[in-house]
């Protein structure tokens, strides 16, 4: 008995560390029998306010999403009010986004936040040097590009 | 006197006084012998386990601290360790996504200069 015991406690510590480590990826059976929190009625009025944009998607949404944006709404006061402006405008069309466009856009968003401020402004320099090329002369910027993909709506 | 006469004179006075021992200390001294017999008969047997875990589950089983018990202790706090261990990761992740999250789409840049290609490739072109 002791040593069956043991067996199990020695296994549970390998494996355990194992599976905490790994990346947590929420189960759809554990969404779909659990429903998700919080509700938009939890929510303080002030989270409401910053989140208006997404009200209509919340019921969508599962526990972590939400969990999340909750705190997007808590770090919404700390920003100026053009950062508060481009972060609801941008809200809606975010949460339509595939989990692998945002994974992606996270990635690119990591490694160009880790260039010195001078390269920064300079991309985002080019990024309307694109649009008004675009805007222009589109099938010349699709030339160039040589297999460039289709802009989507902002 | 030599050495069996010094015997046979301990074992009488041993004896005598053997006689006169009070009942209460006649059954002290029975439970403490029926205590210790209880305790050798309930040492633990070997049991079925994993060939690796043999040796440690063999000297860890004969120490009187390692019973089923404590085991059992063990394992649940474990068990609760790990269940710690997972939800603060959970919770870091969460807190990392919602931080880049909220830089990201409150940014100069707009969210499709993340994702368009094209633009990446317009880059490459005239950077060249």
């Amino acid at each position: 008995m002791a040593k069956a015991l043991i067996a199990i406690v020695l296994c549970l510590s390998f494996v355990a560390p194992v599976s905490a480590a790994a990346p947590v990826q929420p189960k759809a059976a554990t969404a779909q029998a659990k429903p998700a929190k919080p509700n938009w009625s939890e929510l303080t009025p002030a989270q409401q306010q910053v989140l208006a944009p997404l009200r209509e998607d919340w019921s969508e949404l599962d526990t972590l999403r939400r969990k999340k944006w909750v705190k997007v709404a808590d770090q919404y006061p700390k920003m100026k009010p053009e950062q508060q402006k481009r972060l609801q405008s941008r809200m809606k069309d975010w949460v339509k986004l595939t989990p692998e466009q945002r994974r992606v856009a996270r990635e690119k968003y990591k490694t160009i936040k880790k260039l010195p401020p001078e390269k920064r402004a300079q991309i985002q320099a080019q990024w309307q040097q694109y649009q008004e090329s675009l805007a222009a002369k589109p099938e010349a910027v699709d030339q160039e590009a040589a297999g460039g993909s289709t802009p989507q709506p902002q | 006197m030599n050495e069996q006469e010094l015997a046979r004179q301990i074992v009488r006075h041993l004896e005598r006084g053997l006689g006169r021992i009070k009942q209460g200390t006649l059954y002290q001294l029975q439970s403490a012998r029926q205590a210790a017999l209880d305790r050798y008969r309930e040492a633990p047997q070997p049991a079925f386990g994993l060939a690796w875990a043999g040796d440690v589950a063999f000297r860890v089983s004969h120490s009187r601290h390692f019973n089923a018990r404590n085991l059992l202790a063990l394992g649940l706090l474990l068990l609760g360790l790990i269940g710690v261990t997972y939800w603060q990761v959970v919770i870091q992740q969460a807190n990392d996504i919602a931080e880049i999250d909220a830089s990201l789409l409150a940014g100069d840049l707009p969210i499709n200069a993340y994702l368009d290609s094209g633009f990446e490739a317009w880059l490459k072109h005239s950077s060249q």
